[in-house]
């Protein structure tokens, strides 16, 4: 088998405070294969956004970030690229989607601005009648039916699906082989994302582009995931295909959250009393999914 | 701009403003026409007709050597808008860009450009400008200088507090995540957010920077005689007050008009860009 997408190995974070180190992620392992969409779930401050920008390599530059572990990228170790070659990945074989599309788009700049620039990271001097045809297109496939305008427009001239389909056509322009999806769409209701998400996913596949998503929202990962993590206070506590984690979680963490998910009569995030037996639970990965067999 | 145009007229003070600006800058472009003795605003003496009272054709009256005040007045607002231009046109690029590197790289490289602008910006500006104009030949070169010297801080001060708050929006991230350099991050994602309050700040601070300059000439520290200038005008002219009411006033007045009339219009403009202060 080729070399997964994505693959992070062991995994530690820590902050570096005047109260001293707080480790954010334990050593957190998982891979993504070409194609493939996997969802990294877990509530607030459970480590999954940080963990997207170590991958992209931003969190790097943060002076009182201490990493360790290893990343790597279509088989090769992230940490051994150079600077330039690592920067040189972003924008073009990785993007990211942001949880609020409207406030990703700078509001002095028109749409068809911001897309050249994207185009440009790419293809470097693309000329602007070369990058109004690609963003036309690439605007057409997220089923915008009036390209021409919205590249005039500004983004807070747009509602928030329609930047919301813009910021998927800007991350998929480029074809890149990993597209970070950090709680996309969020911000908008329900079934804007809904539509949205559905776009994304089937145009990932048909850009072969491997998808990690990250969410607190089961209901979407439900949907929209071929594989779960979920992780839970910087360690992942539950692995497995979607369907089987979901109809039969366990880890407590997992049964907890599955349990936690809005009904009419509501509900909590749950937690873990950290003195039960319950807080210590081993990893629980599901038949043929635990990371070993996976990349054997 | 049919809108701009619109907010302006439409409410009577920034209207006052825009005339007043206009009348200001009006004269001083066409100083040469307006002006009904050009020759008067160098060296000439014509005793026969010195310190009179407005009559005509000496609309504001003459000063002590006979010259016509309004043409001098007329003059002096070449001067001092020439002044606010250059100040305001080299103050405000080294401020903005200070404030804009120390607010988005942050770390060291912020201690170290905010520490060196609180510095500048500890001292009160017409003491900094003094002190500096003490050091310096009074010429209207160095006039400019100091009040530079004391004006890019605020600037930085400004610009910096917009760039850290605009650093945390998520199209800074977005660009981040496409790999735009630091430079592109500052100067073409976050700076074109901050031109709203710049442009307000300096419209507020032209007059500040006529009023600055006038300060200085009236202690003495300024553009030098025979040169008219608003605030020389007006220390010469205070040594004959009362009797002699017209070297003081209209000098006075004129300066009243122009940073009167640039502040209205500040805030007309920083109604129409939505800047909230």
């Amino acid at each position: 088998m080729s070399a997964p997408t994505l693959k992070i190995e062991d995994l530690k974070l820590a902050f570096k405070t005047h109260r001293g180190l707080i480790e954010v992620l334990h050593g957190i392992s998982l891979h993504i294969r070409k194609g493939e969409r996997v969802a990294l779930v877990g509530e607030s401050g459970s480590g999954k956004s940080v963990t997207a920008r170590i991958v992209l390599g931003l969190l790097q530059q943060m002076k009182t970030a201490r990493i360790a572990g290893k990343l790597e990228f279509e088989g090769r170790e992230l940490d051994r690229l150079s600077r330039r070659d690592r920067h040189q990945l972003r924008g073009t074989k990785m993007s990211m989607i942001f949880q609020d599309p409207t406030s990703s788009l700078n509001p002095t700049y028109t749409i068809g601005v911001q897309f050249r620039e994207v185009l440009d990271r790419a293809k470097p001097g693309i000329s602007a009648a070369d990058a109004r045809l690609k963003a036309v297109e690439a605007l057409a496939d997220v089923s915008i039916h009036e390209p021409e305008r919205v590249l005039d427009s500004y983004a807070f001239q747009l509602s928030g699906g329609m930047n919301q389909r813009v910021m998927i056509a800007m991350a998929l322009a480029n074809n890149p082989s990993l597209l970070l999806a950090d709680e996309p769409g969020t911000a908008l209701d329900v079934t804007v994302q809904a539509q949205t998400l559905r776009l994304m996913s089937t145009l990932a596949e048909k850009h072969h582009t491997a998808v990690l998503f990250i969410s607190h929202n089961l209901g979407v990962v439900r949907e929209f995931a071929d594989r779960v993590y979920v992780i839970y206070q910087g360690n992942i506590v539950e692995q497995g295909p979607t369907g089987a984690l979901f109809d039969n979680p366990r880890h407590p963490y997992t049964r907890a959250l599955l349990a936690a998910v809005p009904r009419i009569t509501g509900g909590g995030i749950p937690d873990i009393a950290e003195t039960t037996d319950d807080f210590f639970a081993p990893l629980a990965a599901h038949a043929g999914f635990s990371e070993k067999e996976l990349l054997a | 701009m049919k809108r701009t145009l619109l907010i302006l007229t439409r409410n009577p003070l920034s209207l006052i403003g825009l005339i007043l600006v206009a009348l200001v800058v009006l004269s001083a472009v066409f100083a040469d026409l307006i002006a009904p003795f050009p020759e008067h605003r160098g060296a000439v003496v014509d005793f026969v007709n010195f310190n009179k009272a407005p009559e005509w054709p000496y609309i504001f009256g003459t000063d002590l050597v006979g010259r016509d005040l309004f043409s001098r007045i007329i003059y002096a607002y070449r001067i001092s808008l020439v002044l606010g231009i250059v100040v305001l046109a080299i103050a405000v690029p080294v401020g903005v860009a200070i404030g804009l590197i120390a607010g988005y790289v942050g770390g060291w490289t912020e201690y170290l450009l905010m520490r060196l602008t609180d510095v500048f910006l500890s001292i009160p500006p017409l003491v900094l400008a003094m002190s500096m104009m003490g050091l310096l030949e009074p010429t209207l070169t160095n006039g400019m200088i100091a009040v530079t010297v004391m004006w890019w801080p605020w600037y930085t001060r400004l610009v910096y507090n917009l760039a850290r708050s605009e650093k945390e929006e998520g199209y800074v991230l977005a660009a981040e995540v496409i790999g735009a350099s630091k430079l592109h991050i500052m100067f073409r994602e976050i700076l074109p957010n901050c031109v709203p309050s710049i442009l307000t700040k300096m419209m507020l601070d032209f007059g500040f920077v006529i009023l600055i300059a006038s300060s200085l000439s009236f202690l003495g520290l300024g553009v030098q005689p025979p040169t008219p200038d608003l605030g020389s005008m007006v220390a010469e002219g205070a040594k004959y007050l009362p009797d002699s009411w017209w070297l003081t006033v209209f000098p006075g007045l004129a300066i009243l008009i122009a940073v009167f009339g640039f502040n209205l219009i500040g805030d007309a403009l920083r109604e129409i860009l939505g800047v909230d202060q």
